[in-house]
């Protein structure tokens, strides 16, 4: 009895109910009938066209609508808490929860590209999946032209190189390789939810 | 009476954020922006500082957050400065 007092004493302090994790100014919402307009165009846009899925190509509505849930564990719009703006779409895909890893993607509305505000919300997705299933790593599959954008973390230690296939990807009149990079816990524990943490912080 | 923070102080989180590179990448704005936050209270948004090199344009977006005026425009700071 005295533990469940104790119990219900903290609640005051934190929710029993766990919620979606937000920071101050961003949160994450699951994509909705009304938002897959928006996301096609975010997929097939300039600035997304061959670094995202489609690789320059645009599909069929109809695939677009099937293909944006093949393989989803669980996927949010990043959202601005102020006006509600959609930012951007994480995505955890491909995860083997009885090994204990998935993979993760991000996708920026064109507006958003660069300032920083999608990568909050994917470190707001990482926390929720190493909070809610026991993984060990999430991995980010980075076709070599997008690998600047790792640069940093991999400087950090946020990121580690785990695999590279050669010459995976013919595009744009050149080779390019498929990098293969790991967070595993303690990585994302000493950099990104530090970050997020004090980004909540009030 | 607001605590200004020092440009010596300001500078020495760019540069912990910036983790020896020449200027603000998105994850070093985010760091910077989380660190301005925990030590000042201060919102300074992650995308007003990505690129930032130069301390007094930074110092001057939190002085000017400090003292609820708006900070103006980007932090637009030319590499090589």
């Amino acid at each position: 009895m005295d533990d469940q007092t104790t119990e219900a004493g903290a609640s005051h302090k934190q929710p029993l109910i766990p919620r979606l994790p937000e920071t101050r100014r961003l949160a994450l919402r699951p994509p909705l009938q009304r938002d897959l307009e928006r996301l096609y165009s975010m997929a097939v846009s300039s600035d997304n066209a061959y670094r995202w899925r489609y690789r320059g190509t645009t599909p069929s509505w109809d695939t677009f609508h099937r293909q944006l849930w093949d393989g989803v564990l669980a996927q949010y719009l990043v959202i601005r808490k102020n006006d509600s703006a959609v930012l951007g779409l994480v995505t955890l895909y491909n995860a083997n929860l009885s090994s204990g890893y998935t993979y993760a993607s991000a996708l920026s509305t064109p507006e958003a590209t660069g300032t920083g505000l999608v990568l909050e919300g994917l470190f707001l997705l990482l926390e929720h999946a190493f909070k809610t299933w026991n993984l060990r790593k999430i991995y980010f599959e980075v076709p070599e032209f997008n690998l600047d954008q790792f640069v940093s973390a991999t400087r950090r230690g946020y990121v580690v190189e785990e695999g590279r296939l050669r010459d995976h990807e013919t595009l744009l009149g050149r080779s390019w390789d498929l990098v293969f990079l790991a967070m595993y816990r303690d990585m994302f524990d000493n950099g990104p939810q530090r970050i997020i943490d004090r980004l909540r912080m009030e | 009476m607001i605590a200004l923070p020092s440009q010596e102080f300001v500078r020495s989180l760019i540069l912990e954020a910036a983790d020896g590179e020449h200027a603000l990448d998105e994850i070093s704005a985010l760091e910077l922006a989380a660190n301005l936050w925990h030590h000042f209270r201060v919102e300074v948004p992650p995308e007003m500082l990505v690129g930032a090199v130069r301390t007094d344009r930074v110092h001057a977006a939190v002085v000017a957050q400090l003292l609820t005026i708006d900070a103006a425009g980007p932090l637009d700071c030319d590499s090589g400065t």
